[in-house]
């Protein structure tokens, strides 16, 4: 055996899934070949540093989801074992989110349609309150720069603290305040992604190159949880963004979905979903969710990008927190459940950051709200969750107070 | 260590970072993969194998510094 037959080998070798006269082959040459038993001892080595990777941990919230889901009777045997022996000691079954955060978006998916109330997007609420209650009373900044922040498309379009850039260009996040993205004349049919690079280019002109994504979960379930824009023209909440697939996306399923996110005159490109069979279609959301909790992909590069002229969004909006607790835990729960678990990471970190997160905690707390209760408790889990695994905090930003 | 690891899948293409992230991390078996993607188990394989390659290439330093006896 040679080198060339090694390498062609080497993907069953390593998994020993070679008959045993070809494994002895292959060990055969790795006795005398320097360079092919490095490379096997390489791979083997990040193969173990693969699987020795924790096991991403289930936070409350998807784990009560979950918990919610087997009672139901909705089991996925493999997944839902390891989850229930995740979970056990965490199961608050009480806690019961709005359908639409059921409408789980996963890791791929990033359309995230974003129904953004009229109160956070108010330049009453967002701006002046946060101007002068929110921030100028909390220290988290001057008026000027915040105003300054929320007055830009940043926030509207890229600045979502769970906004994901797309390194590879391949997930891209689009969660926007109706007002701003008004005034930027970006309706929901043609909204764009506006950062740099070239990427997310507006649908119409390249229907079949832009690379956001959605599964399977988000158009079934999608479906049954939001009517149609041109149901409810009073309501407060609104969609903007507009998805669009990879490739390949069954066509009624595009149109079933833009009929649900846009009414009958959308029109959606066409795309790829990570799960096209609907059978496959509960199991990759538990699971390709749980991916998605392990590790916010990109997340670096988004807030270098955003540190790159100072503005971090993140701020604006616990400024609404501040501002109005029961609004700002409203908004969180209408996401679904892998980004509100981002949006707690994010935020909480922030806050902490800034040294105002018992401060923050304490003002959702006391506002009587129970859903502001509840995302307290979500952004404690992740602040707890992160001083386990980063036991010294960052010395990034000092509180300004 | 795990964050250097997470951040050369960081750096991975999706279509190779989620069949390792689903198969080495999440323990899923190769023909669960393929479903969760929609994809076939043979693409499941090879991308596995390309993603940790490419993995072994980010991490050449790491691997260096890794204990060699428990190999």
């Amino acid at each position: 055996m040679n080198h060339a037959d090694v390498k062609k080998h080497l993907a069953d070798y390593l998994e020993g899934d070679l008959a045993l006269e070809e494994r002895a082959l292959v060990d055969a040459h790795l006795d005398h070949c320097d360079a092919c038993s490095r490379e096997v001892e390489e791979m083997l080595q990040t193969i173990r540093l693969l699987r020795t990777l924790p096991e991403p941990e289930l936070p409350p919230m998807i784990a009560a989801n979950v918990m919610r889901r087997i009672r139901a009777g909705e089991s996925e045997p493999r997944f839902m074992q390891r989850v229930s022996r995740a979970v056990q000691s965490i199961l608050e079954p009480t806690f019961v989110l709005p359908a639409s955060a059921i409408a789980v978006a996963a890791l791929v998916v990033t359309v995230t349609q974003g129904t953004v109330t009229q109160g956070t997007g108010t330049q009453g609420a967002g701006t002046q309150g946060i101007g002068t209650q929110g921030i100028g009373t909390q220290g988290i900044g001057t008026r000027k720069t915040l105003t300054q922040r929320i007055g830009t498309q940043r926030i509207g379009t890229q600045g979502s603290p769970t906004g994901r850039n797309a390194g590879q260009g391949a997930e891209v996040m689009a969660s926007a305040i109706p007002s701003l993205m008004a005034a930027n004349a970006n309706s929901g049919r043609d909204f764009q992604d506006s950062r740099g690079g070239g990427r997310g280019l507006p649908a119409r002109l390249a229907p079949r190159t832009i690379r956001l994504r959605v599964d399977g979960s988000g158009v079934a379930r999608l479906s049954m949880s939001r009517r149609p824009v041109s149901q409810q023209p009073d309501e407060s909440s609104r969609l903007v963004g507009n998805p669009r697939f990879t490739s390949a996306v069954p066509d009624e399923w595009a149109a079933q979905f833009a009929r649900v996110m846009y009414g009958d005159q959308a029109s959606l490109a066409r795309g790829t979903l990570v799960a096209a069979d609907p059978s496959t279609v509960r199991a990759s959301e538990g699971l390709v969710q749980s991916v998605a909790l392990s590790r916010t992909f990109s997340q670096d590069r988004i807030l270098a990008d955003l540190a790159s002229d100072g503005a971090d969004p993140r701020d604006a909006w616990l400024a609404l927190g501040f501002e109005d607790p029961a609004e700002f835990a409203r908004y969180i729960a209408s996401q679904n459940l892998a980004e509100q678990e981002l949006w707690a990471a994010r935020l909480s970190q922030r806050a902490e950051e800034r040294g105002l997160l018992d401060e923050f905690l304490k003002t959702l707390r006391e506002s009587g709200d129970v859903t502001a209760g509840w995302v307290a408790g979500d952004f404690e889990a992740q602040s707890s969750a992160r001083s386990l695994r980063e036991p010294s905090v960052s010395a990034g930003e000092p509180p300004l107070r | 260590m795990s964050a250097h690891v997470w951040d050369a899948l960081d750096a991975l293409s999706p279509s190779l970072r989620m069949p390792v992230i689903l198969y080495d991390i999440e323990g899923l078996a190769y023909g669960e993969v393929a479903k969760v993607l929609g994809i076939a188990e043979g693409t499941v394989k090879s991308r596995i194998h390309r993603a940790r390659r490419a993995l072994r290439e980010n991490l050449k330093e790491l691997l260096g510094k890794s204990p060699a006896e428990d190999v």
